[in-house]
């Protein structure tokens, strides 16, 4: 079957999503009332999410206090024992939000959520707790009553229908624990006031944010598509891969991207100054992953070496145009049996591997002068 | 922020936020829960705006943030979820129409992205690098990339415009 499309079809098949009237009065009611979605993802951390619902709670007390009072009566029958614990297990979850172990029908979705409506209103609570256990080793099928998992933070559910105390019970799990984070945090700083609790959630919201913006994301693999290509003899496939960006300490932070397929896997170090044409790499390399490889002993001396002569052209070129580094290359050595290295006019040098086939860049190592001079990578002088 | 103030925003962009956030997320109530949670951040943090145009970046942007957020954090919808888009969208007239309608949605993120704001949104190169917080060439190179794996998996006979 052959497909064609044109951009008429693109906006006809766009033009069939569309928000029904009741779903958007709905949104609207809810916004005019100041609710947050019910869904935690949108908090970046269990840190933040803390901070965060101290602030959200002082607030929401402010403007309904009524409905807040019965919740808030509720809530305070947990033990400091209990508020303990439930704050310790969560902290020893290990995944970013909870989940379900099968996908709730719309109409238990649609149960839950005027359910945790109710809930939060104070209006209704389950008359029961739900298991909490570390550690699921039984199989869903198995599963008789709803179980939450803090370690796997899944909620393992029967495959029937769930009834309204069974639903009230996954709501109360959310809600003490979202309470059990704010209380502890609060306890931790003794008097904290509203203003505080807004504050310290807005300035570690923004530190978050200076430590991995979105845009440094976007740059930054724009950055590495193009070293990649470059050094990959502009024929490689970059749709294939999966990307991955880490940012390493305070101050001088350096930013370490990932980029892997089925197989191969780059990895790349850039140091911190991330304004679009400062990007600098300190480390470059890439590795054949599966069944592809690149083992020393397939190729011979002399082809490593016909390989490097060549390099010690073409890899000051890549330096200069996609790595950031403006720099001139005063020698260059064989250095063991398949290393370039190339050492630049301010001493530092750079630790080269390519691939004697293809003349691929695998490995691209800085040794800055001064903090490596001990490092003994002397050769065979070539240029 | 008035009711009637929120209701405006709500009429004028309710649907598009809703709509990339549910081309982004294939999920109904992810994509309602980024169209509120973009119009609590609309009452409360938007600047004032000069334009509609600029209104409109704004909000895109938020909502754009806001997926991605949910994209990276629940790590779900790594594929395509026929249910949800069956659910949503009108049955499709033929098993073409179908294939066309997942293949369109079966694109990388990135890709749907700028696809979607350049040839349904109608928004230039420039507005859509200031929205995503990229560059202009890498938002045509994205373009460009899309395009080709919409050819690629459709074998496209006809060219976009």
């Amino acid at each position: 079957m052959v497909l064609t499309m044109d951009r008429k079809q693109f906006v006809k098949i766009m033009d069939n999503i569309e928000l029904q009237e009741d779903a958007k009065q709905d949104i609207l009611e809810k916004c005019m009332r100041g609710k947050r979605t019910t869904n935690k993802v949108f908090l970046y951390s269990k840190q933040i999410a803390a901070a965060c619902i101290v602030g959200g709670m002082l607030l929401t007390s402010v403007t309904a206090y009524a409905a807040v009072s019965a919740y808030q009566e509720y809530m305070s029958r947990m033990s400091v024992e209990e508020l303990e614990d439930r704050y310790t297990q969560i902290q020893s979850g290990t995944k970013e939000a909870d989940s379900f172990s099968r996908t709730l029908t719309q109409e238990e979705r649609a149960r839950l959520d005027a359910l945790k409506e109710a809930y939060q209103q104070g209006l209704r609570f389950p008359e029961e707790s739900m298991e909490c256990v570390n550690g699921m080793s039984v199989e869903t099928g198995e599963i008789k009553m709803p179980v939450y998992d803090y370690t796997d933070m899944i909620f393992y559910l029967p495959d029937r229908t769930l009834t309204d105390e069974e639903l009230l019970q996954v709501i109360d799990v959310w809600e003490k624990g979202n309470y059990s984070l704010a209380k502890v945090v609060e306890q931790d700083e003794d008097v904290l006031t509203e203003e505080d609790a807004l504050q310290r959630a807005e300035d570690f919201m923004a530190e978050y944010k200076h430590k991995i913006p979105q845009s440094d994301e976007e740059r930054l693999q724009f950055f590495a598509e193009e070293l990649i290509q470059r050094a990959s003899g502009g024929d490689f496939d970059l749709s294939a891969l999966s990307w991955e960006f880490v940012l390493y300490g305070e101050e001088n932070a350096k930013m370490w991207v990932t980029a892997e397929s089925d197989t191969d896997k780059y990895s790349i170090f850039f140091t911190e100054d991330s304004t679009p044409d400062k990007l600098t790499v300190l480390r470059y390399r890439h590795a054949l992953l599966g069944n592809a490889s690149a083992d020393d002993e397939d190729y011979s001396e002399e082809q490593y070496r016909q390989a490097i002569i060549k390099a010690a052209e073409q890899i000051p070129v890549l330096m200069t145009e996609n790595m950031g580094i403006h720099t001139e290359i005063t020698k260059a050595e064989i250095y063991g049996r398949h290393y370039l290295v190339l050492t630049d006019s301010e001493e530092n040098r750079y630790r080269i591997v390519v691939n004697p086939q293809t003349g691929d860049l695998h490995e691209f190592l800085t040794y800055e002068a001064g903090a490596y001079d001990d490092v003994d990578l002397s050769g065979e002088q070539i240029q | 922020m008035t009711s009637e103030e929120l209701s405006r925003v709500m009429e004028r962009y309710g649907n598009s936020v809703y709509r990339m956030s549910f081309y982004l997320l294939q999920n109904e109530q992810d994509a309602q829960d980024v169209l509120q949670e973009t119009l609590i951040r609309y009452m409360q943090k938007a600047p004032h705006f000069q334009t509609c145009e600029h209104e409109k970046a704004w909000i895109l942007k938020v909502a754009n943030n806001l997926c991605k957020d949910m994209l990276r954090f629940r790590k779900r919808n790594q594929y395509v979820n026929l249910d949800a888009l069956s659910e949503i969208m009108e049955a499709p007239g033929s098993l073409k129409e179908e294939e066309l309608v997942v293949k369109v949605f079966s694109l990388k993120e990135k890709y749907k992205q700028v696809i979607y704001l350049h040839y349904y949104e109608c928004l230039s190169v420039k507005e859509i690098a200031a929205i995503l917080g990229i560059s202009e060439e890498a938002v045509k190179k994205r373009l460009e990339r899309g395009r080709l794996m919409l050819k690629q998996i459709l074998d496209a006979e006809r060219a976009w415009c």
